[in-house]
């Protein structure tokens, strides 16, 4: 057996990063879904007399916000541990940019099964798989035709719905000041998504019903064009120094980082991903061939800029 | 945090290895609910307050009337006539004075709990 240690590749270092970050990324996803579903278990078991589940969504933080620094209140259906799970959110986001959404948010994670689920079925039904393939080029940035062309019709439709979780947003912080209810509630997908084992049934039912089948064919359809918590997300994160960052002199254009990509952002194309959607779940960097071509970086005004090893022939 | 460069980029930066942005997020994100908790900024229910201690109405401000809250506990508080009540939401006469708020809607199609605050501060002011 020989004992020559062989220096570390880049290649080894993509099968060793690869397997690794994203089995903790969706581990930490396991843990925050097992958590709500005890939650929400122990609230059927018990009763009144448990917590329940809403009691740890963000969301309603930033619904009860006005209510609670005006009044000193919280509205209905809301906690103070609302507001101190979107406190949370707020300085993970203000930090880390998207991590709530790619690393914790148990309703991105259902999305991101189902959609898993569904590349499961299309690798066992071929007609499936290659109607999917279609519509995944339709939808990919890296497919455009071109500047005489335009984009594809579905680039199109990906980038008007893409507003539309903005528009949820501001009609849920308008209506909740004005009314002092949640009117969000009866249509929440998540509110709708712990109701289930109650078999209770609301508009919200419906939103998460038609989220999940969207998600069979668009991966995290909800976060992408709904979620009016990822809009906040999105907003906030804006202030974040940390980012994704590519090297064109490294990069070898193959694309693979826009394909991972759960939100649909052309990564292959961007220097840095400042893009408003990133939930930094970091699929570009782990699927990325060359490591130098792609990482994670954190800003710092002052520091030098650092000069790069020269690609290497054969990758 | 790792500080290894790669290549010649806009601003300087400094790379961030995967584990440590994983570690990064759960502290931020667990360690300011467990500030949150510590400061007393935490309660998993209306009816506790994050003492523990069981909310009672004070019959001060309607605003303060739950869903949760009973019939009676609200009569209690706000010193109003259970019949008028009863009379104003159109609620059945058999209707339990210790059913929950809550649960009115389904059997008085007039009731809800802001319309059963704006009835009591309409009460306070006679």
């Amino acid at each position: 057996m020989s004992s020559t240690v062989s220096p570390r590749t880049p290649t080894d270092r993509v099968r060793w990063r690869r397997p690794s970050l994203q089995t903790l990324r969706q581990l930490v996803q396991l843990g925050v879904v097992g958590f709500v579903v005890f939650v929400a278990g122990r609230h059927l078991v018990l009763g009144e007399t448990a917590a329940s589940a809403e009691a740890f969504c963000p969301f309603g933080g930033l619904e009860t916000l006005y209510s609670y620094l005006t009044g000193g209140r919280t509205i209905n259906h809301t906690h103070l541990s609302n507001l101190a799970l979107f406190l949370a959110v707020a300085v993970t986001t203000i930090v880390a940019r998207g991590a709530f959404c790619g690393w914790i948010c148990p309703l991105g994670t259902i999305q991101e099964w189902t959609y898993a689920f569904s590349r499961w079925l299309q690798r066992r039904i071929p007609p499936l798989g290659r109607a999917m393939n279609a519509l995944r080029k339709s939808l990919n940035p890296r497919s455009a035709r071109g500047s005489a062309t335009g984009p594809t019709l579905g680039q199109r439709i990906d980038h008007g719905l893409s507003y539309g979780r903005y528009l949820v947003l501001a009609w849920i912080i308008g209506g909740t000041i004005t009314y002092g209810r949640m009117v969000f509630r009866d249509h929440d997908p998540w509110s709708a998504f712990l109701s289930l084992a109650e078999l209770q049934l609301s508009v919200g039912t419906a939103v998460l019903a038609v989220s999940l089948i969207a998600s069979l064919f668009v991966e995290r359809a909800w976060c992408r064009y709904a979620c009016p918590l990822g809009a906040t997300i999105s907003l906030m994160g804006r202030l974040s120094p940390v980012r994704i960052e590519r090297v064109e002199s490294a990069c070898t254009s193959c694309g693979l980082c826009t394909q991972r990509c759960p939100m649909g952002i052309d990564v292959a194309r961007a220097d840095a991903i400042t893009d408003l959607s990133c939930i930094t779940c970091l699929r570009c960097v782990n699927e990325c061939p060359r490591p130098e071509a792609i990482d994670l970086r954190l800003a710092i005004p002052g520091i030098r800029p650092a000069a790069a090893p020269a690609p290497t022939s054969g990758d | 945090m790792n500080t290894q460069t790669t290549a010649p980029r806009a601003r300087g930066s400094l790379r961030i290895s995967g584990l440590t942005y994983a570690a990064l997020i759960l502290v931020l994100f667990f360690g300011t609910i467990q500030i949150a908790q510590y400061a007393g900024l935490w309660s998993v229910s209306g009816k506790l307050t994050p003492d523990g201690a069981a909310i009672q109405l004070s019959g001060a401000d309607p605003a303060e009337v739950k869903g949760w809250m009973t019939i009676e506990s609200v009569v209690d508080a706000y010193h109003v006539d259970k019949a008028a009540l009863y009379a104003r939401f159109g609620i059945p006469a058999e209707t339990p004075s210790r059913a929950a708020l809550k649960d009115l809607e389904a059997v008085a199609p007039d009731f809800s709990v802001t319309a059963l605050r704006e009835w009591l501060i309409e009460q306070a002011a006679l």
